[in-house]
């Protein structure tokens, strides 16, 4: 199967065979899947909807952030995805087996990285919100580009177990900062306190986020307050992942409409967001 | 529930043809379809979102997402509840306004679905023929479809869909401001659904699609929070295929009216189940969202099965069921 970019079509829906489905720190799950067949280019902050064919499975596929996506040497496109088994899709995606097929709809949404200012840049990610950065920087160190260098990742949780990846990120990052609640790993307490001490020392040129709602709604909170602007990846409620099923509805400041604010759709317009047009408290 | 297997059941395949000859249109009224698969209104947006895809051609009909005369936001978050086999909705119509849908969508889609289908909904009886008269002879509007049933907008289930003098009020007006097909689709929040379709037949409505969502909720009693923002919305999914069955069998028995059949369709059998109880084609909704190659998958399969099965054309399985 030959795996080349294509032009006019901006996502897919694929069949996937399953290669890789390892446990990695703290239960959650690394997969990986080749997809037969064509699959687009894909950036960092990009998701795919996932499902099985197996009887079980709910009635909707799930969306999770590309932790990866790469054409091998054999031209054949590989997907990684971070899952933590909390629910039932979730739970029947970490129990597939290599050689079980996997249905993968994507690349989805937009990339975190184009409209973002050129500069360091700070990567502020919370839990499994890891897996985008990961790609992000890989992709950068791997391209030689210089941000991998340039760019301070800070990643916390609320133990060490919990920091999913982290030794893969440091390996990627120019400089990575692990915080932990317990203080089990890295600076005891929480990434938002770590961000305002290195926004202090030399102030990025954009922060961008991936977590827990109310981390994230903190670091734009330390953005806005030094005049950072602040890119967060919002994770919702989603249906489809393509637009069609208007579920993910997410709230945005809108000048001159009645209420001061409108909807758009993570999937469409996101899932990364301007942190300083969400309206927080409807999220 | 097929009442002939085997393959020497008249019309058989043309000799020389492969399986895939099989026949696959229909017609609904006056609107002839290339096969008996369209989109259910709400779950393929107006089109568009579907060609990464397949190409719109693929299906019979594509029917666009509700418009209504002025723009809407849609309703508040959680909009979206997974049940038992089935999908609770509170979307509340988000729409552009129809006017946007003239002016910026259709010039792009028109001549790309086989058939267009612009499904429409009024706040008044009035509008309903308003909104019509606006889409009457637009090239490439191929049918109208009246959205009479949506449970998710203000005050709950919207009057229209219950009331038979109402409903046929409501379609007389569309039709005296179109002469386009008009498929009137039916809430199943009512008593007597043939009642109602029976209405729509006395104005002219020229078929009718059935059910739109049952009205249903959820709540997390740990939480203390309903599943849905709005409390209350519709559900849809394999979960009411076999309610949406009884209501097809029932209107397409007692009401001479052509029957679209809505309601959980995943599979090519759910197709040709609807077809043997009354429906003249199937809208695909929820599946959609699983896998959004959904229709074009479903035609080839349904091709295959038909000449499987010794049936040369997709139109003889309509109505096909025996009754005991």
């Amino acid at each position: 199967m030959s795996a080349t970019a294509t032009k006019t079509k901006t996502m897919v829906s694929r069949a996937a065979r399953i290669v890789a489905n390892e446990v990695v720190d703290g239960g959650c799950h690394r997969l990986e899947a080749e997809i037969e067949g064509t699959w687009p280019v894909a950036a960092a902050g990009q998701f795919c909807m996932l499902s099985l064919d197996h009887p079980n499975f709910p009635l909707l596929p799930r969306p999770f952030s590309l932790l990866g996506s790469r054409v091998g040497d054999d031209g054949a496109a590989r997907v990684e995805f971070m899952i933590m088994p909390v629910g039932k899709g979730s739970g029947l995606l970490c129990s597939s087996r290599p050689g079980d097929r996997l249905n993968v709809v994507g690349p989805l949404g937009h990339a975190f990285v184009g409209d973002v200012p050129d500069g360091p840049l700070v990567c502020v990610a919370g839990g499994y919100g890891v897996a985008p950065f990961i790609f992000l920087l890989e992709a950068w160190r791997r391209a030689g580009d210089p941000r991998a260098d340039s760019t301070t990742a800070v990643f916390g949780a609320r133990t060490a177990e919990r920091l999913t990846l982290a030794d893969r990120l440091a390996a990627a990052a120019g400089r990575v900062e692990l915080c932990t609640d317990d203080g089990s790993r890295g600076f005891h307490g929480r990434v938002d306190a770590r961000l305002t001490a290195l926004v202090d020392q030399a102030a990025p040129a954009a922060i961008l986020t991936c977590g827990p709602e109310a981390m994230m709604e903190a670091v734009q909170r330390v953005g806005r307050s030094a005049s950072i602007p602040v890119k967060a990846s919002l994770e919702t409620y989603m249906g489809c992942g393509y637009a069609v099923c208007n579920g993910c509805a997410v709230a945005v400041e809108k000048d001159g409409t009645p209420d001061g604010y409108t909807y758009e759709l993570a999937c469409r317009e996101g899932t990364v967001f301007d942190g300083a047009r969400l309206h927080w408290n409807l999220l | 529930m097929s009442p002939v297997t085997g393959t020497t059941a008249c019309g058989s395949a043309p000799a020389g043809k492969g399986p895939e000859a099989a026949d696959l249109s229909v017609d609904v009224g006056p609107l002839s379809l290339t096969n008996p698969l369209m989109t259910a209104s709400g779950t393929a947006g107006l089109g568009l979102e579907m060609e990464p895809f397949y190409d719109l051609s693929a299906a019979g009909a594509i029917v666009v997402k509700t418009l209504t005369k002025r723009p809407r936001h849609g309703n508040p978050m959680p909009r979206l509840c997974e049940t038992p086999s089935g999908l609770l909705n509170s979307i509340g119509l988000p729409n552009k306004g129809i006017h946007h849908f003239i002016d910026e969508v259709l010039p792009d889609l028109a001549g790309r679905a086989a058939r267009l289908v612009v499904n429409i909904a009024g706040t008044t009886t009035r509008e309903f023929g308003e909104l019509a008269g606006m889409l009457d002879g637009l090239p490439g509007v191929d049918a109208l479809e009246l959205n009479i049933s949506c449970p998710n907008v203000e005050g709950g289930d919207l009057p229209f869909g219950r009331d038979p003098d109402v409903v046929y009020r409501l379609v007389s007006d569309v039709r005296e401001a179109t002469a386009l097909p008009v498929i009137t689709k039916l809430s199943p929040n009512v008593s007597d659904i043939a009642a109602v379709a029976q209405a729509a037949k006395q104005a002219d409505s020229d078929a009718v699609s059935l059910i739109n969502t049952l009205l249903g909720m959820s709540v997390d009693w740990r939480t203390g929070r309903p599943g849905l923002g709005t409390v209350v919305g519709g559900l849809s999914g394999p979960a009411i295929k076999p309610i949406a069955m009884r209501m097809v069998w029932e209107v397409s028995r007692k009401v001479d009216i052509p029957v679209i059949a809505i309601g959980g369709v995943t599979t090519v059998d759910d197709v040709l189940e609807y077809m043997c109880a009354g429906a003249s084609a199937v809208q695909v909704g929820t599946t959609h969202y699983k896998t959004p190659d959904i229709i074009p998958r479903l035609v080839a399969e349904l091709g295959a099965q038909l000449a499987g099965a010794g049936r040369a054309t997709a139109r003889e399985v309509i109505g096909s069921m025996r009754t005991p």
